[in-house]
C-alpha cells in the first residue's frame, strides 16, 4: 500500500450512480476489484473505507451481543426457526 | 464448495446466547474466505426477520435484514428465487422424505446443486439421512 495522506480526486457519477475510483487513490487503501468498502453517510459528504474480515465479524458479533442481551433463556435457533415453521 | 445455509445456522450467527453460535461463526469465518459459496432460497430472509421480530423487536429485525442484504450485495451469499421448477422439487421432497414445506424448500435446494446442507435441526437431518449430502463441521 503507497503512504497518502490526503488525496483529493473529483469525479462524476456514472449512468446507474457508479463511482469509479482511479488508481492511485485504490492503490494508497489496497483497493482491488472484490475487495469490500463501507460507505458511510456523514451530514453533507460521505466516507468510503476499506472493509477487512475481521472487521466484518467484528459488526457481526456486535449484533450478536445486542440480539444475545434479549436471547430468551433456554431457546436455541432451532426453536426460533421451528416456531416459524410449525 | 457450494452448500445451502438453513435459517437455523444463520439465526445462530446473530446471537451470542445460542448454543449453535460458535459453529455459526465457523461456518461465517469460511464465508468470509470464500471457502464455502453458501446457496440460501429467498425464503430465508422473511423467514429470519421474521424470528427476530417476533421473538425481539423491529429495530433488531432490520439491523439483521440488513447484514443479510450486505452479504447478498457483495455476493458472500447467492439467493435463488422459489420458481415453478422448485416449487415442483420441493414439493416432490415434502412427500418423499415427509419434510415440512419450508424445511423441504432448503433440502430440495440442495438436491438441485448438489450443495451439502447445513442445519442445526436434527428434526430435518433425521428425515434427510443418505438423501442429501450434510456438511460436517
Amino acid at each position: 500500500m503507497k503512504k497518502i495522506d490526503t488525496l483529493e480526486v473529483i469525479t462524476r457519477l456514472g449512468s446507474k450512480s457508479q463511482i469509479v475510483l482511479r488508481k492511485d487513490i485504490r492503490e494508497a487503501l489496497g483497493l482491488k476489484p472484490g475487495s469490500i468498502v463501507k460507505i458511510k453517510k456523514l451530514d453533507n459528504r460521505a466516507e468510503i473505507k476499506p472493509v477487512t474480515k475481521e472487521e466484518m465479524i467484528t459488526e457481526v458479533e456486535r449484533i450478536a451481543k445486542m440480539i444475545g442481551k434479549k436471547w430468551p433463556k433456554g431457546k436455541t435457533s432451532v426453536d426460533l426457526i421451528r416456531q416459524e415453521r410449525d | 464448495m457450494r452448500v445451502v445455509l438453513d435459517s437455523t445456522v444463520l439465526i445462530s450467527i446473530f446471537s451470542d446466547k445460542d448454543k449453535f453460535h460458535s459453529d455459526g461463526m465457523k461456518i461465517f469465518s469460511s464465508i468470509m474466505d470464500k471457502k464455502i459459496k453458501p446457496i440460501i432460497p429467498t425464503l430465508a430472509l422473511p423467514e429470519i426477520c421474521g424470528a427476530i421480530r417476533r421473538n425481539f423487536n423491529t429495530r433488531l429485525a432490520e439491523i439483521v435484514e440488513n447484514q443479510l442484504n450486505t452479504w447478498i450485495t457483495n455476493e458472500f451469499l447467492s439467493i435463488k428465487e422459489l420458481n415453478l421448477e422448485r416449487m415442483k422439487l420441493s414439493t416432490e421432497t415434502a412427500i418423499g422424505c415427509n419434510l415440512k414445506g419450508a424445511d423441504a424448500v432448503f433440502v430440495s435446494l440442495a438436491k438441485e446443486f448438489k450443495a451439502e446442507l447445513v442445519t442445526f435441526d436434527r428434526e430435518v437431518t433425521n428425515k434427510i439421512k443418505g438423501k442429501v449430502k450434510l456438511l460436517k463441521f
